[in-house]
């Protein structure tokens, strides 16, 4: 294993918005909340289909920004985090700086009307084309702020934002980056709805993470941004919270299920736990899981975290809070769980009531105190058995 | 960072060795790809073919894998807005919506290799090609995996035919199909090529956060790739760095 290994990333700012806020600081509030939102049917996304969702509505679209609602999320959570991290574009100047950013809506030409122009033989307009170009979120980044370090955007489907920001803990202990911005983002559209729809993964009401009634998940959309900087540096000293550690690993079993048993999650976790500086699972505090509310993901997730961490394993699943956000989820519930660290507080599992009898564990039921609180492990899980796990530090 | 070496390269295009619809049925069959689509039947093809330069029958379980396109399986996109237009949205086919997602040829690609390394998908416009180099590099460098395998995969469909049309500055001509498989590591061996990658810098000078559509710098041909580099990376016998 090399020396620098167990270097980490201090966060030194944090941009976020989703259904529990525009901002980090209301986010914050919104987390702890005993009632949280209900997901209702969407009103940008015009869809026949009667499936809640979890859309941000107080930030109206805005046509002057490539990449569609995917891109204006980001930039939301772009000027957040650069603020919180006090860096003004000329403070970037000098620096190499890198981007790496996940989504999966944003790398895809879903726009229907352009289609539709397209096959009947006719050329559509070049906008739409140009736009889906131009808003690939890692190089528009980089392009915005006017960077010259890697700029490199992941598809890796719902642990995208995760693996960004585990690449981005890897830039910065190679030396390869001063600064990294890493996250995700990813909109509501309609493609991913009826896609998921036609999978047979949608509830039909508000999702139960863990529960013994979950009946699937409700999507959402979000973005989230960190930035990173050695820990050993200046500006990553002061920072509270920090990326430690991070693996990736694949089922090589399924197209879209996981492997039953979470082969590939457990090498993950491992992984992210070497990572971190060989830390064992008994050091893991708690962990915000995947949990999107689908039988076959949270079932694999209670087995892995009960192999690993025992009876006894304290996770939670927000996606009762945020919806399935895709490409920005990881990045999200990373931000989440440097929020709970910072709070030394995890909240309950929302609408966790009953453990399933094929389930070894249950997540947390009400919300637990963690004063001493310094590790806790962020995982995610996606279409094609990509598993990430992020381990992530108070100092 | 340390160097990286290219350890084995097929590639699979006009310019060099190209692949007929023929040798992608053999492909499906060969590693039971019954449902994928073309696509991912062309990421595998890239080492399954039995067209092209000898290639590694397996690869060590923790070998990373890297798929890199600009355009994706914009095919299969496509063919799911066909189902959306066609078609009540409930009756929508599950198989197409999920091998639309960049990531699926890569699910399928670890698969058929037995390869549960750190497995990603990376797409760009810019120097997509370039990133991904990159990002092997950062893997092998991390010791996260022993070796990388990146397959880059470009694939012909209405879209790509229609962009010298639509952005005629950007596509002076349609982007070509190609697919390369690049097994990657970080020790020079026998018969291995050092990878020399150069990052294209932006040109935009832009400090701010505003609303800029400016559109990238770099024209995207095939991955980033020019013919002479296709010509170049298809060089088996040729053991000088490689310039990309």
């Amino acid at each position: 294993m090399m020396s620098t290994t167990h270097n980490l990333a201090g966060v030194i700012g944090k941009g976020m918005i989703s259904t529990l806020g525009n901002t980090v600081a209301e986010t914050r509030g919104a987390l702890y909340q005993p009632v949280p939102r209900l997901p209702e049917l969407p009103r940008r996304v015009a869809t026949t289909l009667s499936l809640p969702v979890f859309e941000v509505a107080d930030l109206a679209p805005d046509t002057g920004i490539p990449g569609g609602f995917s891109l204006q999320l980001l930039r939301h959570a772009l000027r957040e985090a650069l603020d919180d991290a006090k860096l003004a574009g000329g403070d970037l100047a000098g620096k190499r700086v890198g981007v790496c950013m996940g989504t999966t809506v944003a790398c895809q030409l879903n726009d229907i009307p352009f289609y539709a122009t397209l096959r009947s033989g006719a050329l559509p307009p070049a906008r739409p084309l140009n736009n889906y170009i131009a808003g690939n979120p890692a190089e528009w980044i980089r392009r915005e702020l006017g960077l010259n370090g890697p700029a490199l955007t992941i598809s890796n489907a719902c642990s995208s934002g995760a693996d960004a920001i585990g690449i981005g803990l890897l830039w910065i202990r190679q030396g390869l980056c001063d600064l990294v911005i890493a996250g995700g983002t990813d909109e509501l559209n309609r493609v991913p709805l009826v896609g998921f729809n036609a999978l047979g993964v949608c509830a039909p009401g508000p999702c139960r993470p863990f529960d013994a009634d979950r009946a699937g998940l409700n999507l959402g959309e979000a973005a989230g941004v960190v930035i990173l900087a050695p820990a050993d540096a200046a500006a990553g000293d002061r920072a509270v919270c920090a990326v430690a550690g991070y693996g990736n690993s694949a089922d090589a079993f399924h197209i879209t299920q996981p492997d039953p048993e979470g082969h590939g999650l457990e090498r993950a976790i491992r992984l992210s736990l070497d990572s971190a500086g060989m830390i064992q699972p008994g050091d893991i505090d708690f962990i915000n899981a995947h949990g999107t509310g689908t039988p076959a993901n949270d079932r694999v997730e209670a087995i892995v975290f009960h192999r690993l961490f025992g009876a006894a394993a304290r996770f939670l699943s927000t996606k009762a809070l945020t919806g399935h956000t895709l490409g920005a989820a990881g990045a999200i519930e990373c931000i989440l769980t440097l929020l709970m660290l910072e709070e030394s507080t995890v909240p309950a599992s929302m609408r966790f009531e009953r453990l399933a009898a094929d389930m070894p564990c249950g997540p947390l039921r009400s919300p637990c105190r963690l004063p001493a609180a310094q590790w806790a492990l962020s995982t995610s899980l996606a279409f094609g058995g990509a598993n990430s796990a992020l381990v992530l530090r108070r100092r | 960072m340390p160097d990286l070496y290219l350890q084995n390269c097929r590639v699979f295009s006009r310019f060099t060795t190209p692949l007929s619809e023929d040798d992608l049925k053999a492909v499906r069959i060969a590693c039971s790809l019954r449902r994928a689509d073309r696509f991912t039947t062309l990421a595998a093809a890239a080492v399954k073919a039995p067209a092209g330069q000898a290639f590694p029958a397996t690869l060590p379980p923790s070998t990373g894998l890297i798929t890199v396109s600009a355009f994706g399986p914009h095919k299969t996109v496509f063919a799911t807005l066909d189902d959306i237009l066609d078609y009540p949205e409930d009756m929508i086919l599950p198989v197409r919506f999920s091998h639309s997602v960049h990531n699926a040829a890569a699910a399928y690609l670890g698969t058929i290799l037995a390869i549960t390394g750190p497995t990603f998908a990376v797409t760009g416009f810019e120097a997509p090609l370039f990133a991904a180099l990159e990002l092997a590099q950062t893997l092998l460098h991390a010791a996260a995996c022993p070796l990388v395998l990146l397959i880059g995969i470009e694939e012909r469909g209405s879209l790509t035919q229609a962009a010298p049309a639509l952005a005629p500055e950007r596509f002076p001509t349609e982007p070509e199909e190609i697919v390369c498989a690049m097994l990657l590591s970080t020790e020079a061996t026998a018969g291995s090529r050092r990878v020399i990658h150069e990052r294209h810098p932006s040109t935009s000078t832009s400090t701010g956060t505003g609303t800029s559509t400016s559109q990238p710098a770099a024209a995207a041909c095939t991955l980033g790739l020019s013919e002479a580099a296709i010509r170049q990376l298809a060089e088996s016998d040729n053991t000088a760095d490689l310039r990309l």
